[in-house]
């Protein structure tokens, strides 16, 4: 009787399997897919460039003629800007030692070390201000526990410091990835040419090692130029008044809603001056990627020359070590403490007040709707970006090259740009219905894409083709080769895909406030309570149970990866 | 001038041991191949040498210094890599002048260095392609004139071209071997190849499971080898078990084997006792067929027959239930008992081993 219940399901699954590749099915599918990039995530994410060149005339006349929003833009921009670009070249010189000790030596809590730098990246960034806030600054409403450094009252700084958590882990992870790949034998064989373990380093390791750094500061400039939620609560808590350029778009966008005056800025100019910002800062991050890209890959050698007994003495004895030291000391003194101060706090500043008086109804209902949300935005994702991967990695034809190039791009754009935008582009459409949610999850969905996108293509490559040849030479059908053998393989990298969209969702407030500022995620929660009702206990109640959900995810799925290769 | 002297290396990874009780002397300009099948320590013991791994325990000395604590980079020697390593981001010409630009030679120098080293390996013409663009063997001479731009005098080669074409393989062992020869290098070729360490090599070594078998000269590894390992190793090998029912003299013995049959035979070394066990080794090639009864021989027939070239191959199955090769020139029909005697001079007796010969012989 189970037999032959089994026999008629291999039956339906092999007729299932017949009529899922046939040609039309797949070439349905693949233009639904492309489609569904081109038209609902990609064009969304830079609708408001076209929008301001359209309308141009109207940003001319109420934007570049009121020197008071063309003051306050170039003050946001550079703050964004310097600051994304010098945490990207200190993240570098001390992300590549820890990077190369994490690869090439053994160590006694190299695991646990591994662990931790992944460990900010589980902090959503609204919390994760707050917490740097918190040890670094000097906090006029809060009590901090008594080891906080307590030192800095201006922005500049402090944006620097809160920078260094949230692109610290990216870089190392992006540097640790493409080291793995590079042949430790070819060091070896220059040390056998006599050179010292630094100008082997040097001249043969970090010359193929471009596109890991290219990623790296493209990674890291992304997301500096990005963040919002960390930003707000930040300044939120030194009283600062500075804006970056993401923060800016918020505020604006937020008065315009409100309806509450900004001063010196006509009510009038404000969708327009948010659009016009918006684009810029999409046009300065595509440039500085750009740029980082080009560096990257054609950067010579920065010394040409070798110094031989210079180079030996920072090989030997004492030198490495001490390197190593400072680079472990910044991980731990810049990233890893500040990002997990906010622990520190909640056991210290537990008050019976800020209990009574929480809004425990909204706290709920926030963390409700981001976890919605952040499912809802990663199923899709899985369901489209893994065809759209199969397709960039098996045809290899200068369509998917293009494809590739663009899949990066919701990536890039600074999120509460992203928000912005989608935002623009669903209300300025008339065919749809569409409420708040809808813009959120859409907006959401546009900005975790690439994550799955790029993981499953790390996961494809690591399958030689030849493997599904064989399966397909063997009779079976494309869409049983995909089943048996594609999917056992990369299942792992659409988890670790699916994880990551779902933790950046958790953690996003840029898009959110942009696209809709009356959407109540948590990250937004957290942002409102620090800054408007000043409840700070709840703040950090609030990120850690966000923590809390993030990290089960990351560990749940480290847990079982390990698992599946001990087999 | 470069010698490496070994003493009782040991090398242990948590708890398998991977060498032990490593002795050996390697002389000044001398060529010696380490072989052995693979898993054996080849790769470890060369690691020992270079500093890429630490010993457990012994002692090495380069040029009667120890080496111990000495990193890489200060050992003296130059090495050729099994995947060939060469820098994929540089020229032939970069990477064979990397050893003088590390060192911060004088650019004239190095030059000079350069385009000798590319004249000794003839590559001249294709000095300012990247690796990728070479062919195997093209690529593996660059890597050989990299190591030999250190202008070391110890050259250590770790299968430095078992990933060629056979062909490429022949030529390029020949090359290597006279570049080693000119240039009055010491050096160290590790393998897996017996034809090549016998090609190559003044003296060869053979490792089996981390320990040395035996270490002779090709000739005397394959004509009068001290183990049932090196005379299965190295060359091809018959084996026949059989018992000693008669010691005839300190020189010769009568064998007989099952089903009644038996020789006579001269046995070197080891001294025999009536009731003992043996093993009878001995080349295809040093055999005689013949269709005719002679004395003194083994009565099979022929069950499979291929030709070589310049011989003849027979798969013999014998009465006494051993199947065997023989090489020979003559052309015999397969049908019928045929006849083979051995050449006393080359077949070699040995006593049988305590746990069988099927696990002496064995690879791993």
């Amino acid at each position: 009787m189970l037999q032959k219940d089994r026999g008629q399901l291999d039956r339906l699954s092999i007729r299932l399997a017949n009529l899922t590749s046939k040609r039309e099915f797949n070439t349905t599918w693949y233009i639904f897919v492309f489609l569904f990039f081109f038209v609902l995530v990609l064009f969304p994410t830079i609708y408001v460039l076209g929008k301001v060149i359209l309308e141009f005339p109207a940003i001319n006349d109420s934007v570049l003629s009121n020197t008071e929003i063309q003051s306050q833009i170039i003050s946001a921009l550079f703050y964004s800007i310097s600051v994304s670009i010098f945490v990207t070249i200190v993240d570098l010189i001390f992300g590549l030692p820890i990077a190369w000790t994490l690869v090439r030596k053994e160590f006694r809590f190299k695991s646990l070390l591994n662990s931790f730098i992944e460990l900010p990246l589980a902090v959503p960034t609204a919390g994760l201000g707050f917490s740097v806030a918190l040890f670094w600054g000097v906090t006029p409403n809060v009590e901090t526990p008594i080891f906080a450094v307590q030192l800095i009252k201006n922005a500049l700084p402090i944006l620097i410091l809160f920078h260094f958590t949230t692109t610290f882990p990216y870089v190392v992870r992006s540097l640790t990835a493409i080291l793995e790949e590079i042949d430790v034998t070819l060091e070896v064989a220059a040390r056998t040419c006599g050179a010292s373990k630094f100008t082997a380093a040097r001249t043969v390791t970090l010359p193929m090692f471009r596109s890991g750094v290219a990623t790296a500061m493209v990674l890291s400039l992304a997301k500096s130029l990005s963040d919002t939620g960390g930003v707000v609560t930040l300044l939120a808590t030194i009283q600062s008044a500075t804006q970056t350029g993401t923060t800016l778009i918020g505020t604006w966008k937020h008065a315009f809603e409100d309806k509450t005056p900004v001063p010196g800025i006509p009510y009038d100019s404000l969708v327009p001056s948010t659009a016009f910002l918006a684009a810029i800062m999409i046009i300065i991050a595509l440039t500085l990627v750009f740029i980082a890209k080009m560096i990257a890959r054609n950067a010579r050698l920065p010394f040409r020359k070798v110094f031989p007994s210079f180079e030996w003495t920072v090989s030997e004895g004492k030198a490495p070590q001490a390197r190593q030291i400072v680079a472990f000391g910044f991980l731990i003194i810049f990233v890893i403490v500040p990002s997990l101060f906010l622990v520190a706090y909640l056991i210290q500043g537990a008050s019976l007040a800020a209990f009574s008086s929480a809004n425990w109804v909204l706290f709920g209902q926030s963390i409700f709707m981001t976890v919605l949300v952040a499912s809802i935005a990663t199923i899709v994702n899985v369901v489209l970006g893994v065809p759209m991967a199969i397709l960039i990695a098996r045809k290899s034809d200068r369509f998917s090259r293009i494809l590739d190039a663009m899949v990066d791009i919701p990536y890039v754009v600074p999120s509460s740009a992203l928000g912005l935008s989608v935002g623009f582009f669903w209300t300025d459409q008339s065919i749809l219905p569409v409420n708040e949610l809808f813009f959120v999850i859409m907006a959401h969905i546009s900005m975790t894409f690439p994550f799955i996108v790029r993981n499953t293509l790390g996961g494809l490559s690591e399958l030689d083709s030849a493997y599904e040849d064989v399966a397909r030479t063997l009779g079976a059908r494309p869409m049983q080769t995909f089943k048996e053998i594609t999917l056992p393989v990369i299942k792992f990298s659409i988890i670790a895909g699916a994880i990551m969209s779902f933790t950046r969702s958790v953690g996003e407030t840029g898009a959110t406030l942009a696209v809709s500022p009356s959407s109540i995620t948590a990250p937004v929660f957290i942002v409102n309570l620090i800054k408007n009702d000043q409840n700070y206990f709840l703040a950090a109640l609030t990120t850690l149970i966000l923590i809390f959900i993030s990290s089960l995810l990351i560990f749940t799925l480290r847990a079982s990866i390990s698992r599946a290769k001990r087999r | 001038m470069p010698t490496v002297t070994l003493r009782n290396i040991g090398k242990k990874f948590g708890r398998v041991v991977a060498l032990t009780g490593i002795d050996l002397e390697i002389k000044d300009a001398e060529y010696l191949a380490i072989l052995g099948p693979s898993g054996c320590g080849k790769t470890t013991l060369i690691n020992c040498i270079t500093g890429i791994v630490d010993i457990s325990e012994g002692k090495i000395e380069i040029d009667g210094k120890s080496v111990e604590g000495i990193p890489i980079e200060k050992r003296d020697f130059a090495m050729v890599f099994q995947n060939i390593a060469l820098f994929p981001h540089m020229t032939v010409s970069e990477n064979i002048s990397y050893a003088p630009y590390v060192n911060d030679i004088p650019h004239v120098e190095l030059k000079k260095i350069e385009s000798e080293m590319l004249k000794l390996v003839d590559l001249l013409e294709q000095k300012d392609l990247y690796p990728r663009e070479l062919s195997g063997g093209a690529q593996q001479k660059t890597a050989v004139a990299r190591a030999l731009a250190t202008r070391e005098k110890l050259l250590i080669l770790d299968e430095p071209i078992s990933a060629l074409d056979y062909k490429v393989r022949v030529t390029l062992r020949y090359a290597i071997r006279k570049l080693v020869k000119d240039l009055g290098l010491t050096a160290i070729h590790i393998t897996h190849d017996q034809e090549e360490a016998m090609s190559v090599a003044d003296r060869i070594v053979i490792l089996r499971a981390g320990e040395i078998v035996e270490i002779g000269t090709p000739q005397q590894l394959y004509s009068s080898p001290q183990t049932l390992f090196t005379m299965n190793f190295v060359g091809e090998s018959n084996f026949l078990e059989g018992v000693v029912t008669e010691v005839v003299s300190d020189h010769e013995v009568h064998v007989s084997f099952r089903n009644n049959q038996s020789l006579g035979l001269k046995n070197g070394d080891p001294h025999f006792e009536e009731g003992e066990s043996i093993v009878v080794a001995f080349r295809p090639e040093n055999a005689f067929i013949s269709k005719k009864s002679i004395g003194n021989s083994l009565i099979g027939e022929i069950t499979g027959k291929q030709f070589i070239g310049g011989y003849i191959r027979y798969t013999i199955s014998l009465r006494t239930e051993d199947e065997i090769i023989l090489d020979s020139r003559l052309d015999i029909e397969p049908h019928g008992n045929i006849f083979i005697q051995l050449n006393p001079q080359e077949a070699r007796v040995f006593r049988a081993p305590t746990y069988g010969l099927k696990k002496v012989l064995t690879l791993e």
